[in-house]
C-alpha cells in the first residue's frame, strides 16, 4: 500500500507543481462562478435555479470529463515515453500498482476539484435565491420543487397488451396496412394509438391512477401529485375539470378543482395524514367541460405522478456529486488503461470512441427499448420472425452492446437533482460498487496485465 | 549458478522487430556472460553495441528474444529480486518537479524503507553527492551533472546488493567522475556488486576487475582488465632525475646487456590529478558554489557491515 | 530570402512531423469512414435530401479537425520545448518569430490536409444519400451505392498501398497513408463524375452539392483559430494542459451567443469576454445549404477575415509569451 501511496503522491505532485491543477481550477471557478451570473433561465425564479445547478454541475462534469480523459491517458503514456517508468519499473513495484498508484492521484485530483466546484455551486445557488428579491412564496415554491428530495413514483400500469393485438388484428382487418408491413409494426402502431387514447379524458369522463403507497412515504413532510398536461394540447382550448384525492380507505379526503388550465405541469398538494393507515393512494381527473371539444390529453410518457419529499436537499446535493465522482473515476480508469498499452493520442482517441460508442449504443438501446418493450410485450415468436433483417441485426448489436454499457451508463443524477428528486442512498451505493470498483477493477486489470507484458525500454522512432 | 554469482547470461539474443515482425535489428547477438559477487564488470563498446540493451534485459525491462538470463538466481521479471538491486540508466529519467530530497524520499518510498531510514539515508545521500546547498530546488533546474548525481543517489537508497551504472559518469565534471569512481571501489571493498557500462575507456580501466567488449550486439573480447592491457613483451622503469653523464653511461649500460636502445622520457601528472589539485586549491579558498560540491567519502548506511 | 526559406523549411518540416503521427492517420481516416457510413447508420427521412449526411459530415468535420488542430499544435512546440529540439533549431541563425510562425503554418498546412479529405468524403457522403431520383431510369428514391462502396474502399486501398510501401520500400507507413488516402478521395470524387446516381454510365457531371464547399472552408477556418489559440497556449504549458483548455474554449465558443452575446451590449465585461472567445456561430451556416444553397463567398472572406484578426492577434500574444519563453 506504500508503494501505492508513493506512486499516487507522485501523480498528485505533478498536477499540483504542473499548471494542470492551476488551469482546471481556473476553469472550473469561472464557470461556476459565472455561470450563476449570466444564466437568465425561462425568466422564473424556479427555472432560473434549476438552470444554474444543471449548468453548473453539468459543465463541472463535462469539464473534469474532459479533463480526466487526457490526464488518464497521458499519465502512464507520458511515463513511457519520458522514460520515467524505468527507474520505477526497476524497483520492486508490481506493475499494477503502477497503475492503482496513477489511478488514485488522478482521484484524489479529482475529488479536490469536484469538492470545490461543488462547494462553490451550493454557494452561488443559495446566494443567488437569497439575493434574488423574490417573494417569500416563489422562495418557497424553489425549495419545494427544486432545492428538494423528493421520491417520485409512478402509477400502477394497466396491461394493454391484450387491447393493443385486439386493435392490432382489427386495423389488420381493415386493411390499413399493406401486407408487406411486419406485423410488429402493425403491433406498435396499435399499441401507440392505445396508450395515446387512454391518455385522453373527453368532457364527463373521468380516469382514476393508482399509486402503492410504500413505507417510505409515510411520515413524509410533504406530498404532492403532480400532472402534466400535454405539450400537444396547446392549440386546445383550456381544461376544467376537478381532481379527486383519496386513499383506499378515505376515497375523497381532498377535492380540487381546476379552471381554464393549459399545458404544462401543475402541482396538487396531498393531505399527508391520509396515507397512514392506507396502502393506495387514488387520484382522479373528471373532466367537467361543456364544451365538447375540450378533450383533456396527458402527456403519454408521464401523465400523473407522486412526489413525496424524503430528506433534504443537502444530502441528496451530496449524493449527486459523489455519483459524479465515481463516474469520473470509471472515466480515469479507463484512461490509465488505454494509457498503459498506447501513446497519449491515441489512447484519448481510443477512449473517446469508445465513450461515443457507449453513448449511442445506449441511446439508441434505450429509445429501440421502448419500442421492443412494446413490440414484443406478449408477442408470439412467428411475428417476431418477419422482423426484417437489417432491424433485428442492429438491434441485437445496440442491445449487446449496450449490456456491457449500461450499467455504467445508466446514473444521470443532476437530471433528478435538478427536478427536485431524490438521488437514494440505494443508486449511490450502487454507483460506488459499479463506477468505483466493478468497472476500474476490470479496466485495472486489463491495465495491469498490459503493462506487466509490456517492453518498457523499447527504442521509439 | 554458483552463490558466487551474481548475473549469468547465456546465449542472450535481442532481436527488435518491425511493424511486420520482420527482424529489424540485432542488438544483442549470442551473449554469454558472468558476473562474480564482489567485482566491478565492465561492459564496453561504442554506440549502439546492445550494451544498454543487455542492462536492460538484466532488469526486466526488455524481454529477451532467446536465451537464459538470471540475475542473483532468479528471473529479471521477479519483482522480488528488484528490492537487492540498484539502477542509473543512461540518462537519469528524473522528474522535473521534485526536489532531490522528495526524489530520493519517493524511491525509498517504493522500496518499502521506514520513514527513519529513509531520512537517514537521504541526507546521507545528499551530502554524499554533494547537493546539500541544492537539495530543495526542484530537480528540472538542475544540470546534466547534478541532476546525475541525484540519479546516482536514488540507484543506492536501498542499498543494493548489485549496481548497475550505465554511462554514470556521463555529464559529470571531472570531480564528480573521480567521486564516482571512489564510491565504486568502496562499494566493491564493502563486497557489492556492479555492472558498469561506459565508451569512457579510462573510467573503465580505473575501476574493472574484468570487462566484456561488445560490437554490433556481439562479445569481442572478455578478462581481466590488467591481463587484456598487460605488455608482456616490455618493461618499465622509473627512477629519480639523473645528471646527463649518469643518464648516457645507464643507456649505454642496457644497450650492452639488452642488445636494444631504451626509450626515455619523463612522467607526467594526467589531466584528472593535475584538475583535481586545482579545485582541491580553489576549495580552500571557499568560494560561493551553486553548482555540485567536492566531498569526500561515501554515505555512512554504504559502509556499514 | 533567407528567412522565407527558414520559414518554408520549418513549416514543411512541422506539417511532416506531425503527419507521421500515427494519430492524424487515426483521426482522419475515422473522420472520413464515419461521414462515408453516415447514409447507412442514420436514418433516412423523407424528403431531407442529403441533409443529415452534410451536417453530420461537417459536424464530424469539425469535432475531429479540432482534436487535430490541438493536438499538433501542442505536441508539435511544446514537445520540441521540452526534449531540446527547440533549442537546437534556434541556436541556429534562426529567429523565435520566424521558428514560432513556421510551426503554425506547419500546422495549418496538416488543417488543410485534413479538411481537403474531410470535405470531399462529406461531398461524395451527400451524394451518396438517399435522394428522389427524377431519371427517366427510376423515379423514387435512390441511394447512391456505386459512389458510397468507392468512398468508403477508399481509406482501404489507401492503407493497402500505404502497407506494400512501407513492406517493400520501407517508407513511412503513416504519412504515405495520409497522402494517398487524400489522392484516393480526389480519385473517387473524380472518377464518380462518370456515373449517374442510379450507378448508370453517364456523360461527365460531378453531380455534387458544390455550397458544401464553402461551408467546408468556414470550418477549415474555424480550425485554423483554434490552432492558433493551441500554439499560444503550447508557448507556456504542457500538452495537457493546453488540450484542456482548448477544450473549455471549445464549450464555451458554442455557446459564447447565448451566455455572453446579450449581455455584450450591456456591460462593457461581457463584451470583452464576448470578443475574446471565439464564436463558433460565425463558422456555422449549415441552414443555408438547403435546397442546394451555398454560403455566399463573400461571407466566406467576412469569415475569414474575423479568423484571421482573430488568429494574429492570438498569435502576436503567442509570440511575446515565445520570445520571453527560456529554453533548455
Amino acid at each position: 500500500m506504500k508503494k501505492v501511496l508513493a506512486i499516487a503522491g507522485l501523480s498528485v505532485k505533478s498536477a499540483v507543481r504542473s499548471s494542470l491543477f492551476l488551469t482546471l481550477m481556473v476553469i472550473l471557478l469561472i464557470v461556476t462562478i459565472g455561470l450563476p451570473l449570466s444564466v437568465k433561465g425561462d425568466g422564473t425564479l424556479n427555472g432560473r435555479i434549476a438552470l444554474i445547478l444543471y449548468y453548473s454541475l453539468g459543465l463541472t462534469k463535462i469539464i473534469l470529463g474532459i479533463a480526466t480523459v487526457w490526464v488518464s491517458c497521458w499519465a502512464i503514456a507520458w511515463e513511457v515515453e519520458g522514460k520515467y517508468i524505468q527507474t520505477i519499473a526497476v524497483k520492486p513495484v508490481r506493475r499494477a500498482y503502477i497503475w492503482i498508484g496513477k489511478w488514485l492521484g488522478i482521484l484524489f485530483v479529482n475529488a479536490v476539484l469536484i469538492a470545490v466546484s461543488a462547494g462553490i455551486t451550493y454557494v452561488m445557488t443559495v446566494g443567488v435565491l437569497s439575493m434574488s428579491g423574490a417573494d417569500q412564496k416563489d422562495i418557497e415554491i424553489v425549495k419545494d420543487e427544486v432545492l428538494a428530495c423528493r421520491i417520485r413514483a409512478e402509477p400502477n400500469r394497466e396491461d394493454i397488451s391484450k387491447e393493443a393485438h385486439d386493435l392490432a388484428d382489427r386495423l389488420k382487418e381493415r386493411g390499413e396496412f399493406s401486407e408487406e408491413v411486419p406485423d410488429d409494426e402493425i403491433y406498435l402502431n396499435a399499441y401507440r394509438r392505445v396508450v395515446a387514447s387512454k391518455a385522453t379524458v373527453s368532457p364527463g369522463q373521468s380516469k382514476e391512477w393508482h399509486f402503492d403507497i410504500r413505507k417510505e412515504f409515510k411520515g413524509s413532510s410533504k406530498v404532492t401529485v403532480r400532472y402534466n398536461l400535454s405539450a400537444r394540447a396547446r392549440q386546445r382550448n383550456p381544461v376544467s375539470g376537478k381532481w379527486v384525492i383519496g386513499t383506499d380507505v378515505n376515497p375523497e379526503a381532498y377535492v380540487s378543482k381546476i379552471n381554464n388550465y393549459l399545458f404544462g405541469r401543475h402541482i396538487l398538494n396531498v393531505p399527508v395524514d391520509i396515507l397512514d393507515d392506507a396502502e393506495q393512494l387514488i387520484v382522479t381527473f373528471v373532466n367537467s367541460d361543456r364544451d365538447k371539444s375540450n378533450v383533456a390529453i396527458f402527456d403519454v410518457k408521464n401523465e400523473v405522478e407522486m412526489l413525496v419529499v424524503s430528506g433534504g436537499f443537502a444530502g441528496n446535493y451530496f449524493r449527486t456529486v459523489l455519483i459524479l465522482f465515481c463516474q469520473l473515476a470509471m472515466l480515469a480508469a479507463l484512461g490509465v488503461t488505454a494509457g498503459s498499452l498506447l501513446t497519449f493520442p491515441v489512447a484519448s482517441f481510443a477512449v473517446i470512441s469508445l465513450l461515443m460508442i457507449s453513448l449511442l449504443s445506449h441511446y439508441f438501446s434505450v429509445t429501440y427499448g421502448e419500442d421492443a418493450g412494446h413490440q414484443h410485450q406478449g408477442h408470439d415468436c412467428e411475428s417476431a420472425q418477419k422482423t426484417s433483417a437489417h432491424r433485428l441485426t442492429m438491434e441485437q448489436v445496440v442491445v449487446r452492446a449496450n449490456v456491457v454499457v449500461a450499467p455504467a451508463m445508466r446514473f444521470q443524477p443532476i437530471d433528478a437533482l435538478t427536478d427536485g428528486l431524490v438521488v437514494s442512498r440505494e443508486e449511490t451505493f450502487e454507483a460506488i460498487l459499479v463506477l468505483l470498483l466493478l468497472y476500474p477493477g476490470i479496466f485495472g486489470l486489463f491495465g495491469a496485465w498490459f503493462l506487466s507484458r509490456r517492453e518498457l525500454a523499447l527504442p521509439v522512432s | 549458478m554458483s552463490e558466487q554469482t551474481v548475473v549469468e547470461v547465456k546465449g542472450l539474443v535481442k532481436v527488435f522487430k518491425d511493424f511486420w515482425q520482420r527482424p529489424k535489428v540485432k542488438a544483442v547477438d549470442n551473449l554469454d556472460l558472468s558476473v562474480q559477487r564482489g567485482e566491478i564488470f565492465g561492459l564496453l563498446g561504442p554506440n549502439g553495441s546492445g550494451k544498454s540493451t543487455t542492462i536492460k534485459i538484466l532488469l526486466g525491462l526488455l524481454n529477451a528474444t532467446e536465451g537464459d538470463v538470471k540475475i542473483l538466481g532468479h528471473n529479471p521479471h521477479d519483482v522480488k529480486v528488484k528490492e537487492k538491486i540498484g539502477y542509473l540508466p543512461e540518462e537519469s529519467y528524473l522528474y522535473g518537479y521534485l526536489t532531490p530530497r522528495e526524489t530520493l524520499n519517493f524511491y525509498g518510498r517504493l522500496f518499502g524503507l521506514e520513514s527513519g531510514v529513509r531520512k537517514e539515508r537521504i541526507s546521507q545521500l545528499i551530502e554524499m553527492v554533494g547537493l546539500s546547498h541544492a537539495a530543495d530546488r526542484a530537480v528540472g533546474e538542475f544540470s546534466k551533472g547534478m541532476a546525475r548525481r541525484v540519479g546516482l543517489a536514488q540507484a543506492l537508497i536501498n542499498d543494493p546488493e548489485l549496481i548497475i551504472l550505465d554511462e554514470p559518469t556521463s555529464g559529470l565534471d571531472p570531480i564528480g567522475c573521480r567521486q564516482v569512481k571512489d564510491l565504486m571501489l568502496a562499494l566493491v571493498r564493502r563486497g557489492k556488486s556492479i555492472i558498469l557500462s561506459s565508451h569512457l575507456l579510462a573510467d573503465v580501466e580505473d575501476v574493472c576487475d574484468h570487462v566484456t567488449i561488445l560490437y554490433n550486439g556481439k562479445k569481442q573480447a572478455y578478462g581481466r582488465i590488467n591481463e587484456l592491457l598487460e605488455d608482456s613483451d616490455r618493461i618499465r622503469l622509473t627512477m629519480p632525475e639523473l645528471s646527463p653523464e649518469k643518464m648516457k653511461t645507464l643507456l649505454s649500460e642496457i644497450k650492452k646487456k639488452t642488445g636494444s636502445t631504451p626509450e626515455v622520457d619523463r612522467p607526467s601528472m594526467n589531466l584528472e590529478r593535475f584538475f583535481l589539485e586545482v579545485v582541491d586549491k580553489a576549495n580552500e579558498s571557499a568560494v560561493h558554489q551553486t553548482g555540485a560540491v567536492k566531498t569526500e567519502g561515501v554515505a555512512e548506511y554504504l559502509n556499514r557491515q | 530570402m533567407l528567412r522565407i526559406r527558414q520559414f518554408y523549411t520549418l513549416a514543411v518540416l512541422t506539417a511532416v512531423e506531425s503527419i507521421r503521427q500515427p494519430i492524424c492517420l487515426l483521426l482522419t481516416t475515422a473522420c472520413v469512414l464515419l461521414i462515408g457510413l453516415t447514409p447507412v447508420l442514420l436514418l433516412h427521412q423523407f424528403g431531407e435530401d442529403g441533409k443529415l449526411a452534410r451536417d453530420s459530415g461537417l459536424a464530424l468535420h469539425f469535432v475531429f479537425g479540432i482534436f487535430i488542430a490541438c493536438y499538433t499544435a501542442s505536441s508539435c512546440l511544446a514537445r520540441e520545448m521540452r526534449t531540446g529540439t527547440a533549442s537546437a533549431v534556434l541556436s541556429k541563425p534562426v529567429s523565435r518569430e520566424v521558428f514560432f510562425v513556421a510551426k503554425f503554418a506547419g500546422i495549418v498546412v496538416v488543417i488543410f490536409m485534413f479538411s481537403s479529405c474531410a470535405a470531399i468524403a462529406t461531398l461524395l457522403s451527400e451524394r451518396v444519400s438517399m435522394k428522389f431520383s427524377m431519371e427517366p431510369a427510376v423515379v423514387g428514391y435512390v441511394t447512391d451505392g456505386l459512389t458510397g462502396g468507392m468512398l468508403l474502399l477508399a481509406p482501404f486501398v489507401a492503407f493497402l498501398l500505404a502497407g506494400l510501401l512501407n513492406y517493400y520500400r520501407k517508407r513511412p507507413f503513416e504519412s504515405t497513408a495520409f497522402g494517398l488516402l487524400l489522392a484516393m478521395l480526389i480519385v473517387v470524387l473524380l472518377v464518380s463524375g462518370f456515373f449517374e446516381r442510379t450507378g448508370q454510365f453517364s456523360p461527365y457531371d460531378l453531380r455534387i452539392h458544390t455550397g458544401i464547399i464553402s461551408m467546408s472552408a468556414m470550418v477549415t477556418l474555424a480550425l485554423v483559430v483554434i490552432s492558433s489559440i493551441a500554439i499560444t497556449l503550447s508557448s507556456r504549458l504542457n500538452i495537457v494542459p493546453t488540450m484542456i483548455i482548448c477544450s473549455a474554449v471549445f464549450l464555451l465558443g458554442l455557446m459564447s451567443d447565448y451566455l455572453f452575446g446579450q449581455k455584450a451590449l450591456d456591460s462593457t465585461l461581457f463584451l470583452v469576454i464576448f470578443s475574446l472567445i471565439p464564436d463558433w456561430q460565425n463558422f456555422w451556416t449549415l441552414d443555408v445549404l438547403k435546397d442546394g444553397g451555398a454560403v455566399p463567398w463573400r461571407y466566406v472572406m467576412h469569415a475569414a477575415f474575423y479568423a484571421v484578426s482573430y488568429s494574429a492577434g492570438i498569435m502576436l500574444l503567442g509570440l511575446l509569451s515565445f520570445s520571453r519563453k527560456e529554453m533548455r
